[in-house]
């Protein structure tokens, strides 16, 4: 391993962990997922550094294998699959435990998979329809409807928890 | 009416607000540079064989020996030099690689082998890599140990306390078949390796795979081992980062049998269960603590 590798990989990792966690968060609704999630992906990265940092794709490549797990854990609950996330402990049902969350996690966590990772990536990490369509291999008129969606699913889902709170 | 980008962006805040401190730095970087390098101390000496395409192995092979009771130094201290079958180690051989896996928490592993040796309860191969459900001397745990002949880097072993009944779940890891170091982007297989210790009453499991293909493999009081190697579906192709598309499933059902081969639990599938059939609620995963504290 070089030096050179190991320095770029640990300025990449101090610079982008927090965000790559946030990220993991809005998809999974857990920390615990989320930080084995980010571990998962980091280890993946390391292994893929040379050829991923030669095109600067770091950040993506890491995304990809966060939203890839996440989509697996959370699309069949009762089917894992996915490489050594010890410590992982059984996901509730959506909502199940809501007083660790905040609403706006667990409206997303009702939302379809697509819909969740378009609006995450549009509107939280900040790309612009091309490089989401690039990112989840979908047409941009696709990311466009799921985006839309989503956004009106979660203002629905919202309104409807804030009229349930009064 | 719909949520606008910059309130979404603003609730996204406000639900990080309570965020809880990550791990420090240090360990995450840790544990990511420790285990490569590691890996690439050992990978020097290792064979870095080519995948069998056509190699699909399922089933178990109960190997059992009774626990000797002896402790640590039961355990061979170095690693054996002989193999029956070149890929596929021999007991000793499993034992000393699950035992010193480099992927693996080394409190966990000393813990598993202190009471003396292990069981391998079941244990299946696919090319170079092997998956077995093992079970330590004195019955507090049971362990999957994964290891890779090809790329003995990757090995690792999960450690489980025996006792846990805590819930359903389906651990697998499913995922592209080539080497880890291999170009991912052309790789034309994959792999599902899984090990699970269920209740004693299903006797058999059964998976439909994701190249439509079905496997029953046999249990040995309740433990099981998979490993699967195969082509992918034709005309589906990981991404150049090996991503495979999110439409594939190393797997897409399994069901349990009981020694009279009638179903007892289902999951999965075109019609998600199997009518009069519960899902695999009813028989959890026997081990659902997979940290061992220290």
């Amino acid at each position: 391993v070089s030096r050179g590798r190991r320095v770029e990989f640990t300025d990449f990792v101090a610079a982008r962990r927090a965000q790559l966690r946030h990220f993991a968060y809005g998809l999974c609704g857990s920390w615990d997922a989320a930080d084995d999630l980010v571990q998962t992906a980091l280890v993946k990265l390391y292994v893929a550094w040379p050829r991923v940092h030669k095109r600067g794709a770091e950040e993506a490549y890491a995304r990809r294998i966060i939203t890839r797990a996440a989509i697996d854990e959370s699309r069949r609950p009762w089917r894992r699959e996915s490489p050594g996330l010890e410590g992982f402990d059984h996901p509730g049902p959506p909502g199940s435990d809501a007083d660790d969350r905040q609403d706006l996690v667990v409206a997303l966590s009702q939302l379809p998979l697509m819909q969740r990772k378009t609006v995450v990536l549009r509107h939280w990490i900040g790309l612009s329809v091309t490089e989401t369509a690039v990112e989840l291999g979908l047409s941009e008129g696709t990311v466009k409807s799921h985006t839309s969606r989503a956004l009106e699913r979660l203002h629905t889902l919202m309104s409807t928890e804030e009229g349930r709170s009064r | 009416m719909t949520m606008s980008p910059d309130e979404f962006q603003q609730r996204y805040a406000d639900a990080l607000a309570h965020e809880p401190a990550p791990a420090p730095l240090e360990h995450d970087l840790a544990v990511v540079r420790g285990r490569h390098q590691l890996r690439r101390r050992r990978f020097a000496a290792a064979t870095a064989g080519g995948v069998a395409v056509v190699a699909i192995v399922g089933g178990s092979l109960t190997l059992g020996k009774g626990g000797d009771g002896k402790g640590d130094d039961s355990v061979p201290a170095g690693p054996p030099t002989s193999s029956s079958s070149p890929g596929v180690p021999d007991e000793t051989q499993l034992l000393y690689q699950c035992r010193t896996g480099e992927l693996q928490d080394p409190t966990n592993a000393r813990r598993f082998f202190s009471s003396g040796t292990p069981l391998v309860k079941s244990v299946a191969s696919a090319s170079s890599r092997t998956s077995a459900a093992l079970e330590s001397a004195d019955g507090k745990y049971w362990a999957w140990c994964r290891i890779d002949t090809a790329a003995p880097e990757t090995n690792e072993m999960d450690v489980y306390l025996a006792r846990g009944d805590r819930g359903a779940t389906f651990f697998s890891y499913g995922g592209l078949g080539c080497p880890e170091h291999a170009d991912q982007g052309n790789c034309s297989t994959f792999v599902m390796r899984w090990a699970e210790r269920l209740s004693p009453r299903v006797a058999q499991v059964e998976f439909v795979m994701g190249d439509g293909e079905s496997l029953r493999i046999e249990g040995n009081e309740g433990y099981f081992a998979l490993e699967y190697l195969a082509d992918l579906p034709r005309n589906l192709r990981p991404d150049r980062d090996g991503v495979l598309p999110d439409s594939f499933n190393a797997f897409d059902a399994v069901t349990y049998f009981d020694a009279n081969g009638d179903p007892i639990a289902a999951q999965g599938g075109s019609e998600g269960r199997l009518p009069g059939v519960p899902s695999l609620g009813r028989y959890p995963f026997l081990g659902t603590q997979p940290r061992v504290t220290t």
